[in-house]
């Protein structure tokens, strides 16, 4: 056995070992990636949850796509963390008529591959974005957008096919990156060329992103010299990385670890309000929730409060808007259904309803959903509603809930450009029904305020139709908002000056140092 | 031999075609919506319109033997098309994940192999002694105890405890170590339990007891002719584990954040990125099956009666 068989199996182990050890050379000069090898002073690493597919950001409508690449592309304007729209490539913009928009452009800014950052570079991008050519998932953002009229090298005309007050959110929102126009007649998707505050330095797919800092960038090199995006899907993972000290900062935090972060002196966990909203939705079109006092009495059956206060463990707000208040739209104090059993039984009673009624709700994996939706279905329990709890993923979830035979379906939200037209014309407008809105809710009045919030530029009489529009909501009931999830994530106290506004895609590390 | 190797390979061509197949089918009898789930969560405010332009563009709207054949045509020419999600060439995303993959399943492999066969002799030859319970209360244990678990226990105790080995990721050897280790600790019990059974065995033999009588040490029968002789059904598991190692290990990978093509194959799946799922099982496909020609040939280099015409 040693003469014939042996040999056979170190030969062929050490030719599969060599194959490895190549690939093997071509890893270990990166000292980013090495954990506990020493690293340079101004470099940090960030855990990220899942994979960036591309590094082109039009061709991607995904969270870890957007975290990565809005380190090196900028939009025209910049939702900042009080949620004021701030100027970022466009320094000004004014309104030409109902449907124009004028933006003066930031001079003196050139992209990372040497092109000059101007008008025809803006027109560029946002045509490319919506050009069915591209393929991009994230094309319905500017779908309102009808011309781009270059006027000079640093002013640009966006002319929308009606009036459409929400467009400067939307030229906040991450898709709407301004891209070198020389650099995408290449591949963007491994070769980015933005003008952002980090370049890509490395990127292995599935593993890791290594930004490192723009010399030039026209805001001021920023202080740290590389930033490394980690892969790190597990979240237990990721709090070990940070406990040993791997990981400088993460960004998702169980909610039953925030006392074990809080009592290390080194880390500190964060949590706040971000742009999410968990909510319960009702198909109104046909069965037993078509009628109104079904769903008022689910929504009275429900203890949202105490949801938030011992199911969410501090991870939640309560709230009736289906925005949470850092949303521009938010009605704060909106009133909504209390939480009443016995009221909830009577009102069914009175309106001739059979107990036990027996009902659908669908919902996507994930602890959180599971979570909620079982304790919904006690609940619901104890007004003689027989609730059946169908728990896919996420692709069988949206298309169990496509047509129009889903009863409750539990669902999160995210009002990613932090604007109410976002989230309201999607779910509620009658024109959405086969889109987002499941709920089949219509409504001839909300679908007017709807339109007419969107024709307005007046920030005030926009907050007042909204504030119309939310109270018909709470009437109608299509939805009921359970709560807003807050956002979260976990640092290494030896970073410092990082703006994490609402979300980790909008992470700013241009003030960010190591200390 | 080489004639045989020659109509194995051609064999395979059905069976890829087959697997392709199956997976198509499957894709379109599973549920879930590609266009909305490559949209996601955040995609909310797409229209009706937005979504069937999508459905366009990414060709769902043809009929499915019009998507196959493009898919086959291409991938008989060696191209296995763009994922849905990024828009990114499938082989080459394939290609960038398949060396962890194989890293983890040879290191694991020969760390399992090189623990769980002597594991294994030592059992049959003390078979039924305190040793031979204690061996296979160690196999037993490995196996028993669930691998995101193990890896999880690890990773606390060797990069948080004694902060010897970094907790996940890649770059040097010394992350390898952890994940290695957790797969190897699940095959050492197959291993171990698959050698000693099939020596047991061996050892009864009439060879065995001549070679015996005829004065040759207990070690050299053990080791020279009775294991030789067990090694068949071993290397079959062996075979086995790497084949199926190399499919990818989607918990330790998660678990150890390493970019390997059981993760791929898994995200592609939840996200419905078909060109993505079938460029995964077909080549998953193709491997397994290569290796499983390597374990057949090998046979005949272990037992001289085995012969390939």
């Amino acid at each position: 056995m040693k003469k014939r068989f042996l040999p056979l199996l170190l030969a062929l182990s050490l030719t599969v070992l060599s194959a490895c050890g190549a690939n093997n050379k071509n890893q270990t000069p990166s000292p980013q990636t090495g954990g506990q090898t020493a690293e340079p002073a101004q470099s940090i690493t960030i855990a990220i949850s899942g994979d960036p597919s591309t590094l082109d950001p039009h061709k991607s409508f995904n969270g870890y796509v957007f975290t990565v690449t809005n380190q090196i592309y900028e939009t025209l304007l910049y939702r900042a963390a009080n949620g004021d729209l701030q100027p970022r490539l466009a320094t000004e913009w004014t309104p030409v008529d109902e449907t124009t928009w004028e933006f003066k452009l930031r001079e003196g800014v050139k992209f990372s591959d040497g092109t000059p950052f101007n008008a025809e570079a803006v027109k560029f991008s946002l045509e490319r974005l919506a050009d069915p050519a591209t393929k991009g998932p994230g094309a319905f953002i500017v779908n309102m957008i009808d011309e781009i009229t270059v006027v000079d090298d640093t002013t640009v005309r966006i002319r929308t096919n009606t009036p459409f007050a929400p467009l400067l959110a939307h030229l906040s929102h991450p898709v709407t990156a301004i891209v070198s126009p020389t650099a995408a007649q290449g591949d963007l998707s491994k070769n980015p060329a933005g003008t952002g505050p980090f370049l890509l330095a490395d990127w292995k797919a599935g593993d890791s992103v290594t930004l490192k800092a723009n010399p030039d960038y026209w805001g001021g090199k920023p202080k740290l010299e590389t930033v490394v995006l980690r892969v790190i899907p597990e979240a237990g993972t990721q709090l070990t990385e940070l406990k040993a000290g791997t990981v400088d900062l993460i960004t998702g935090v169980q909610p039953e670890r925030f006392a074990e972060i809080d009592n290390d002196p080194q880390l500190s966990a964060t949590r706040f309000l971000g742009w999410g909203s968990m909510f319960l939705g009702f198909n109104m079109k046909s069965g037993p929730l078509a009628t109104p006092e079904v769903r008022q009495a689910i929504a009275m059956a429900i203890d949202r409060q105490g949801i938030v206060d011992t199911l969410r463990q501090g991870m939640a707000q309560f709230g009736n808007s289906l925005v949470p208040p850092t949303v521009f739209g938010s009605a704060v104090d909106l009133a909504g259904p209390e939480y009443d059993p016995e009221g909830a039984k009577a009102l069914l009673a009175q309106a001739g309803v059979t107990t036990p009624l027996k009902l659908t709700l669908n919902t996507y994996e994930g602890a959180e959903n599971q979570q909620i939706a079982q304790a919904i279905q006690a609940q619901l329990a104890q007004i003689g509603i027989d609730l059946d709890v169908v728990i896919t993923d996420y692709g069988a979830f949206s298309e169990a809930i496509a047509a129009d035979d889903h009863g409750l379906w539990l669902s999160s939200w995210g009002t990613v450009t932090m604007d109410a037209d976002y989230t309201f014309y999607a779910l509620l407008h009658s024109q959405q029904h086969g889109a987002d809105n499941k709920a089949f809710y219509a409504n001839a009045q909300v679908d007017q305020w709807l339109t007419e919030a969107r024709s307005t530029t007046d920030d005030d009489q926009r907050k007042a139709l909204y504030r119309q529009i939310q109270e018909q909501v709470m009437v109608d009931l299509p939805y009921l908002n359970l709560y807003y999830p807050l956002s979260s994530y976990a640092k290494n106290d030896r970073l410092q000056g990082e703006v994490y506004p609402f979300a980790t895609i909008n992470l700013d590390l241009r003030q960010a140092a190591v200390q | 031999m080489l004639r045989y190797a020659a109509r194995r390979l051609l064999l395979m061509l059905p069976v890829l075609f087959g697997v392709t197949l199956l997976v198509f089918l499957l894709f379109y009898l599973t549920p879930g919506d590609p266009t909305r789930a490559i949209l996601g969560q955040e995609a909310q405010g797409a229209s009706a319109e937005d979504i069937e332009r999508l459905r366009h563009q990414l060709g769902l709207d043809r009929p499915w033997y019009e998507q196959y054949l493009d898919f086959l045509g291409g991938a008989v020419q060696g191209d296995l098309g763009r994922s849905f999600r990024g828009d990114r060439p499938v082989a080459g995303e394939i290609a960038a994940r398949f060396p962890t993959t194989l890293k983890l399943t040879v290191i694991s492999l020969t760390l399992a192999a090189l623990v769980g066969i002597p594991l294994g002799v030592v059992g049959a030859v003390r078979r039924n002694t305190w040793v031979d319970y204690l061996v296979m209360l160690i196999a037993l244990l490995g196996v028993s105890m669930p691998t995101f678990w193990v890896g999880i226990l690890l990773m606390q105790l060797f990069a948080l405890e004694f902060r010897i080995l970094p907790p996940s990721g890649t770059g040097t050897w010394r992350h390898m170590v952890l994940p290695a280790t957790t797969v190897a600790l699940a095959s050492i019990a197959f291993i171990a339990r698959m050698t000693r059974s099939s020596l047991i065995e061996a050892l009864r033999e009439d060879y065995v007891r001549t070679a015996r009588a005829k004065g040759v040490a207990v070690r050299t029968v053990v080791l020279r002719h009775a294991l030789r002789n067990a090694f068949i059904p071993v290397l079959t598991t062996l075979g086995l584990e790497f084949g199926g190692l190399l499919g990818g290990a989607v918990v330790v990978e998660s678990v150890f954040s390493l970019p390997g093509l059981g993760r791929l194959t898994v995200d592609a799946i939840r996200g419905r990125d078909l060109p993505m799922i079938q460029g995964c099982v077909l080549f998953v496909a193709a491997v397994f099956s290569l290796v499983n020609l390597i374990v057949d040939l090998g046979y005949a280099g272990l037992d001289p009666r085995i012969r390939y015409e």
